[in-house]
């Protein structure tokens, strides 16, 4: 369960998130929605430590994890670019949170082939991440972020700039995934209907 | 936004890593120049340097010929730099490879170049070499600036009737002078510092303040007088730069153009660019050729006797063997880019304030050789006779340009790579290395190349430190070719050859 508690983020003298309460239960989807802007990326960076918070805590599972650094949160980002690593194939870049747990060579394969047979990109293990589209992109950033088995997946965007087909595609393998791992995520994005599709519950960020 | 959350990145690299570099740059370097001038800076001697004419004569020299160098230079390098910015033609590419492969080329070389083509010393051959060393760094500086001004503006200035002169003063100029400045600011400084140049192209009458630092100092032993004359230097240096600040500051509106796109003309207004670029070819690469012809022909006659010499004979003039002073410069170009290249990379992927580590850039070689011989002196700390002393200052002079070289590459990295890495679960240290670092290994290359390149060709901080054991290559090619005796200047031929063939070949796999 991720408890976020009068959570706010000022840069100098500007709030950027103000004192937002929420709680996602364990394996559901929560998503927030709201105008571009509105800082929803800004909120998600400072849930998995990536800003630091003004004020406020971060509880996953009643652990106060607000002061802990990134590495140790142990929550996955999807975000809208992707970020896949340029210098590493596509399994090596599902391995990578594998690799930095140090798990053994074939508990790492194992793991990555199960991700890759979800998504039904078997075929792509060995290929170098700048040959793959833009929606197998997105899959295999989907697969990195699960393959270390975060207690929370943040999914900042993960279906923008998609055309059509792919955006639908990718929408439903998302929502299949989410159910078949029982992930506790968190959505953010701005199109509702993604949203309610997605997602158990919806949280509406607006400005003050 | 995004400046607010680069400084409150928690993933940005920590500052203790930075403890080496500044910790190396302070001991090294401003430990030494600060010595310098605390224990032998004084007015009265100051002021003696200023009211000895021999001396003044010296400061006018180093002025001016850094004046006309600049300017010739210039002359040579702006209409090459339009050349190769605004057309595109057959050879472009290996004429600025030509043009600019003379910027990491040691001055010793570049001079010794000149004195096989001129066979004498004094002005003119000086001025030839300041202009084959610094034509390079106006391509550099001005050839990106200039290839990214909109060729559509100058079409429209042509089609309200500006003659091409008028459209250049009036649009073109504006948008790069301050690229132009930056480019002849350096070049100044550089010429005005020149000491490899002015050992070899001097003769006993033309001195430079770089060159005559030296002699006071390691000669004469004069070591106020010396200090003194470094202050005159780095004033006269300020100065300039001072003058020249407002000037070469980067015109923010002149950086709103499009994309580079190299004017394509047809094929008969193509002549004019390539007889530029030819000529510019002609004056600065021909230097080099004639190493290699001076070191392969005596008397009209063929012959590998000076080849055979550096590579497996001895020379009297020498006091120790060629070969050894080859191995002792490779070695030292390795050594030094070992410890310059993790410092440079250090800084490079870190928050550190630039400024503080482009401070060596600023100093001479001489400056700096000064400090080096008066605080490395005594025990515990009697380092300068140290073999592993003179690439250490090596690596002290490369470290603000290898961070350069590194600085691009390292600032193209995503931040939200470094994101993702670390919601992986990789610390920020498993980031730099499993992340950063492979991403970084093309600069890393080219950032060796470079180390090693500068440290080869280093000439003036070594002539302090350098022993008979620690003779580098620069060093034995200025005391060959300053000897009489045919064998002995053709074997100072060949090693400044060797030191071509070697620059570039480093340079071109990096």
């Amino acid at each position: 369960m991720l408890k976020v508690s009068n959570l706010s983020v000022e840069f100098g003298n500007t709030v950027i998130v103000d004192n937002i309460s929420f709680t996602v239960p364990t394996g559901e989807t929560l998503a927030i929605t709201g105008p571009s802007g509105i800082g929803k990326t800004t909120l998600l960076h400072a849930i998995c430590g990536i800003i630091r918070t003004t004020h406020g805590t971060v509880h996953i599972d009643n652990v106060d994890i607000t002061s802990l650094p990134t590495h140790k949160r142990g929550i996955g980002l999807v975000s809208q670019t992707g970020d896949l690593f340029p210098t590493m194939t596509v399994s090596q870049n599902i391995e990578f949170g594998l690799r930095i747990a140090k798990l053994p060579k074939s508990d790492r394969a194992a793991r990555s082939t199960e991700l890759l047979e979800m998504l039904n990109l078997a075929h792509l293990a060995h290929r170098n991440v700048a040959e793959l589209s833009g929606g197998e992109a997105r899959r295999i950033a989907l697969a990195r972020a699960l393959a270390p088995r975060p207690r929370v997946l943040l999914l900042d965007e993960p279906l923008s700039g998609l055309d059509q087909n792919t955006h639908a595609a990718l929408m439903s393998d998302l929502a299949r995934v989410l159910k078949q791992t029982a992930t506790t995520a968190l959505l953010v994005t701005h199109d509702h209907s993604e949203a309610e599709l997605l997602a158990e519950s919806i949280f509406t960020f607006s400005l003050k | 936004m995004a400046q607010f959350m680069e400084r409150h990145h928690p993933v940005t690299r920590t500052k203790t890593l930075l403890i080496a570099p500044v910790v190396f740059l302070g001991v090294f370097f401003v430990v030494p120049v600060a010595n310098t001038f605390l224990r032998y800076f004084r007015f009265s001697e100051f002021s003696n340097v200023l009211s000895n004419q021999s001396l003044r004569g010296v400061a006018w020299f180093s002025l001016w010929q850094a004046a006309i160098s600049t300017l010739i230079t210039l002359a040579v390098a702006l209409p090459a730099t339009w050349a190769l910015s605004r057309y595109t033609f057959v050879g472009a590419r290996l004429v600025r490879g030509l043009l600019t492969a003379p910027f990491v080329l040691p001055a010793v070389v570049v001079a010794a170049g000149v004195l096989a083509i001129t066979d004498s010393r004094g002005v003119i051959p000086i001025l030839w070499a300041h202009v084959v060393f610094n034509v390079s760094v106006v391509l550099r500086i001005v050839g990106p600036r200039w290839s990214m001004v909109n060729n559509r503006l100058e079409h429209a200035s042509a089609t309200l009737g500006a003659r091409p002169s008028r459209t250049f003063s009036l649009v073109v100029w504006p948008q790069i002078s301050d690229a132009v400045i930056s480019a002849a600011t350096l070049v100044f400084i550089y010429c005005f510092t020149s000491f490899g140049v002015i050992a070899i192209l001097g003769g006993v009458s033309r001195r430079t303040l770089e060159s005559e630092i030296f002699t006071q100092a390691v000669r004469l032993g004069n070591t106020s007088t010396a200090t003194a004359l470094a202050v005159l230097q780095a004033i006269i240096i300020g100065a300039v730069l001072f003058i020249t600040r407002r000037s070469s500051r980067p015109n923010s509106t002149s950086l709103h153009v499009s994309t580079p796109q190299p004017l394509r003309t047809k094929p008969r207004h193509r002549i004019t660019p390539l007889l530029i670029s030819a000529t510019a070819v002609v004056i600065v690469a021909s230097p080099l050729l004639a190493t290699i012809y001076r070191s392969l022909v005596v008397n009209n006659q063929f012959s590998f006797g000076a080849w055979r010499t550096i590579f497996s004979g001895t020379l009297p003039s020498l006091s120790v063997s060629p070969q050894s002073v080859i191995a002792t410069s490779l070695v030292f170009a390795v050594f030094a880019a070992c410890i310059c290249v993790p410092l440079a990379l250090l800084v490079a992927t870190t928050s550190a304030p630039r400024a503080l580590f482009s401070i060596p850039l600023a100093v001479s070689a001489a400056t700096l050789g000064i400090g080096l011989i008066v605080t490395f002196n005594t025990s515990p700390f009697a380092w300068r006779s140290e073999r592993w002393f003179i690439p250490v200052i090596h690596a002290v002079i490369a470290l603000p340009l290898v961070i350069r070289a590194l600085e691009p590459a390292a600032q193209a990295i995503p931040h939200s790579l470094r994101n993702a890495s670390a919601t992986l679960g990789a610390s920020p240290f498993a980031t730099w290395a499993r992340v950063e670092l492979p991403l970084l290994k093309p600069a890393l290359l080219r950032a060796t190349g470079l180390s090693m390149a500068v440290s080869l060709g280093e000439f003036g901080a070594t002539s302090f430190l350098s022993r008979s054991g620690s003779t580098t290559l620069p060093i034995a090619i200025a005391q060959l070719l300053g000897r009489p005796g045919v064998a002995t200047q053709q074997a100072g031929f060949a090693l400044a050859a060797l030191m071509v063939l070697v620059t570039v070949g480093v340079m071109s796999r990096a």
